[in-house]
């Protein structure tokens, strides 16, 4: 379910009536991106669900106290899952890497193609770690989460040209990683490195 | 944001190719697990009815009319003290196996919202409803107001498995919330004199059949461990939660993620028109 910024208006203000099914609406809206940010930050999808189930049941008990005041329903729900990824790397900083082979179910094509498959996953997890935390959160708002860059911005309490310049910087980066670098491209310049 | 405005960025097809690994990686590995969204929408829904409740109104807003209201303030305070006397009465009479019962029930009936979804949530708050007013009646020990809530109970349950038809993600939803408030009604049984009991076990088996009926809906196959399994209160899965058996990154999301932008390079300065989420 997709809703503009008017009917998202709409809904906040039906459900800090009382209205639970615009709750419900509001749910339907921002759940997959909101999953898939936190997703992208953390290794296990189980963590990912509780982190998402934590941000909604957050987001529901303040919304009798939430004002606007300027950012948007989506920007300060993104920022509950921000704070509530935070708090999780923090408190629980757990590398239990799980490959992409038990993560994944191999219902779909043939082993082949799945370790094919799974070798690309890899690549791609290893690429994205390999990427400072600010360059993997610019990636995980704006290519996962689908958020625009000035909605980013506001999430990460930085400037729009600031956002633009990390994730420009963090698909340098990507394409390097995975070997899609052109040898007379531009983009040879300051990746922000390499996580230690 | 689709393919092609990534191939006009700085590097063409390279970048077109980055885009195909990075939607392909968010397809099997941040793609949700319908079930467990289905789960967590449902105890929110239900925990929405608690937090938020229809009494938490928000303030109307001064302005245009604030000076008006005030003119005919005691007029509108004898009519209100006229409107609370007839609604206490009225709300007295409208009490699970009160005379004015059937008529608040028609009420809520009629002013179900038209679209499924919505009804669905609205019909789950009925069901929370008329158990909350079953339990107060067994505590009480009043048998009719009992044998009334639960009647209304089940003709709910009907309503509401009616609803769910094919749509897995709101079978998923009602099968929380049956799973949950089955745990409930068995939970009054143990508490209530056999008259009362038999009226439960009743529901209870009713209960039953359509939770099985909802878990054939959402999930024809039969596998065990299916997506209507109803767990814990407070928890969408859980840590122990298995994925989706038919393999998280197979099944695409509603709205699949982002490609990468077009403004990804500061070489591009265009207007940014990426899809809100």
């Amino acid at each position: 379910m997709t809703l503009d910024d008017g009917e998202i208006e709409r809904s906040v203000d039906l459900a800090r009536s009382g209205d639970a099914s615009a709750f419900g609406r509001l749910f339907d809206h921002f759940h997959d991106p909101i999953y898939r940010f936190i997703a992208s930050r953390v290794e296990r999808p189980s963590d990912a669900e509780d982190l998402t189930q934590i941000v909604f049941v957050k987001a529901l008990e303040a919304l009798p106290r939430y004002e606007s005041r300027g950012i948007p329903f989506g920007g300060w729900l993104f920022r509950l899952a921000r704070n509530a990824v935070i708090d999780f790397v923090r408190t629980r900083r757990e590398h239990s890497e799980l490959g992409p082979a038990a993560e994944s179910s191999g219902s779909g094509p043939g082993p082949a193609e799945l370790a094919e498959l799974n070798e690309e996953i890899g690549a791609m997890r290893a690429a994205l770690d390999a990427l400072t935390d600010e360059q993997r959160e610019a990636i995980a708002l704006r290519f996962f989460a689908g958020l625009s860059a000035r909605e980013a911005a506001e999430v990460m309490g930085k400037q729009e040209g600031t956002v633009r310049g990390l994730q420009f910087r963090a698909i340098a980066a990507l394409r390097r990683r995975l070997g899609l670098e052109a040898s007379e491209g531009p983009a040879g310049g300051d990746d922000g490195g390499p996580r230690p | 944001m689709t393919m092609n405005d990534f191939e006009r960025g700085p590097h063409g097809p390279r970048d077109a190719e980055l885009a195909v690994r990075l939607e392909t990686y968010a397809r099997d590995r941040l793609t949700p697990d319908p079930a467990a969204r289905g789960r967590l929408r449902a105890e929110l829904i239900v925990r929405a009815n608690e937090v938020l409740g229809p009494s938490r109104a928000p303030i109307g807003r001064r302005g245009f009319f604030g000076w008006l209201r005030w003119r005919v303030a005691p007029a509108f305070v004898a009519a209100a003290f006229a409107v609370v006397l007839l609604a206490g009465g009225a709300l007295a009479a409208s009490h699970a196996g009160g005379p004015l019962y059937g008529a608040r029930l028609w009420l809520e009936d009629a002013t179900l919202p038209s679209d499924p979804d919505a009804r669905l949530d609205a019909e789950t708050a009925h069901l929370q409803a008329r158990l909350d007013e079953a339990a107060a009646a067994g505590a009480v020990g009043d048998a009719g107001a009992l044998r009334a809530a639960l009647d209304a109970y089940g003709r709910t349950l009907e309503t509401a498995a009616s609803i769910t038809g094919a749509n897995t993600d709101r079978a998923n939803r009602l099968g929380w919330v049956i799973g949950r408030q089955r745990d409930v009604l068995s939970g009054l049984v143990e508490r209530l004199p056999a008259g009362a009991a038999d009226a439960i076990e009743r529901t209870l088996q009713r209960t039953q059949d359509r939770l099985q009926q909802v878990e054939n809906g959402a999930n024809p196959g039969g596998h065990p461990g299916g997506p209507a399994t109803a767990p814990g209160p407070g928890k969408s899965g859980g840590p122990g939660s298995t994925p989706d058996p038919n393999g998280p990154g197979r099944t695409p999301a509603p709205n699949g993620p982002a490609s990468p932008q077009p403004d990804a390079s500061p070489h591009s300065g265009g207007p940014d028109k990426s899809p809100k989420p």
